[in-house]
């Protein structure tokens, strides 16, 4: 929580310590959405300059610092993908080899505490995997999925229990 | 409600990988207001997003954070930046009336601000006794506690069936003394209650012997204080032996200056 309350009172090395955390994480979510590196980097300084300026709407009781971060930053990528005319990412949809295409080019950065999450994904069922990669990074709806994988819209949301469960299991 | 089912159904977990329309949003947020466990779930749901969100992380090039502080200190200067006059009659005379309601506006606001700080300074006044106050009270609980505990363990320590207590009847030099140690052999714990031996000379003390087969043994001087003063660990000793000393005390008694003595 000190985080939150350095944020709320404009204090710019607590800025700096919150970005060298969570920008990584953040970008990697922004990129996997928009698929492309450089425009992903514009959006997460934007993202950054909004969290900066609003922290104080930032309410703990609500969920976790992190999460509220993360919406800013998926909120802005699905405004700029829609003035850009992608669609919010939908296009892709049946070219899931994009979200892989170069391992070597997104997980690109190494840190050492988080070598072992890295490891400890790859145990995930790859459908579940999937199922998690098309809401989480690419912005999918409930609906969005339930069309893009052709099962019922109730299935999408136990069958997203399920993996996340397992994900908490792993972890 | 049974928040089993509602929590199983998977609605959390499109929450918080923020796949929900806003109308569903509120609806969870207001869930987990209400439900406790259904708080908790979403807060584990989170955090395995937020590892799995680690576990993909992307580090962004120099130019973000450079970008981001310029921009932050950019909009910090424009809110301090004052708007130039410009020139023209119309836009004088409105400029005019905008500053004599600035200064009317001034003027309140100095007179509210004279206000508060006399109250402020009244409130913090009063803070500040309300403070040593308290630092007073706390000082004298500390005392009265480190006293009581005190007087707790020399009771405890008199109480022990060890620990005889020895009367030293007074000497020639002062007859109508009396001074009583209490001793526990076992321990060699020593304590002395000497109230009405006689007030010692300026620059003078007195100070306890053991005496172990005739020969003294410092034992440890002393104030005239109230109560039972510890003196130091004997483990031996035949009689014990009150003699007046120069402050501080004397490596070997001044027998000349033999107050009270008791044997064991």
């Amino acid at each position: 929580m000190a985080y939150i309350r350095g944020l709320q009172s404009g204090d710019t090395e607590v800025l700096k310590t919150v970005y060298e955390r969570y920008a990584p994480a953040l970008l990697g979510v922004i990129s996997r959405m928009v698929q492309d590196d450089y425009l992903a980097e514009d959006i997460l300084q934007e993202a950054f300059v909004k969290i900066w300026h609003n922290a104080s709407a930032y309410d703990a009781s609500k969920g976790r610092l992190f999460t509220w971060m993360l919406n800013i930053c998926r909120n802005l990528t699905i405004d700029k993908m829609r003035s850009r005319g992608y669609k919010a990412g939908k296009a892709t949809v049946m070219d899931e080899t994009r979200l892989y295409e170069d391992p070597g080019k997104i997980y690109d950065a190494i840190r050492p505490e988080t070598i072992g999450l890295r490891e400890m994904v790859d145990k995930l069922k790859p459908e579940w995997k999937e199922l998690i990669d098309l809401i989480y990074f690419k912005g999918f709806t409930q609906q969005e999925v339930a069309e893009a994988l052709n099962m019922p819209l109730g299935t999408v949301k136990t069958r997203l229990r399920s993996a996340i469960q397992e994900l908490r299991t792993i972890f | 409600m049974d928040t089993k089912d509602y929590i199983s159904s998977g609605i959390l977990e499109l929450y918080v990988t923020g796949a929900l329309t806003e109308a569903e949003r509120l609806e969870v947020e207001k869930m987990a207001r209400l439900y406790r466990e259904v708080k908790q779930e979403l807060e584990s749901i989170e955090m395995a997003m937020e590892d799995y969100a680690f576990a993909h992380e992307k580090t962004p090039s120099p130019r973000v954070l450079e970008g981001i502080l310029n921009n932050i200190e950019k909009t910090e200067n424009e809110q301090v930046k004052i708007l130039p006059m410009s020139g023209g009659s119309r836009l004088y005379s409105r400029f005019r009336m905008l500053a004599f309601a600035a200064s009317i506006l001034l003027f309140l606001s100095m007179v509210t601000n004279i206000y508060y700080y006399s109250r402020y300074q009244r409130v913090s006044g009063e803070l500040a006794d309300l403070r040593d106050d308290n630092t007073f009270l706390t000082d004298q609980y500390k005392s009265l506690k480190a006293n009581y505990n005190g007087m707790e363990k020399e009771m405890a320590m008199l109480h022990d069936p060890a620990m005889i207590a020895l009367t030293m009847k007074g000497t020639a030099m002062s007859p109508a003394s009396t001074s009583i140690v209490y001793w526990n052999k076992g321990t060699g714990d020593l304590y002395l209650n000497a109230n009405n031996l006689p007030k010692p000379a300026d620059g003078m003390q007195y100070q306890l012997w053991a005496l172990v087969e005739g020969k003294p043994v410092d034992a440890g001087v002393f104030t005239m204080d109230e109560g039972i003063h510890q003196m130091k660990l004997i483990h031996e000793a035949d009689a014990f032996a009150v003699t007046l000393e120069p402050m501080g005390g004397s490596v070997s008694p001044t027998l000349q200056q033999l107050y009270v003595m008791g044997g064991v």
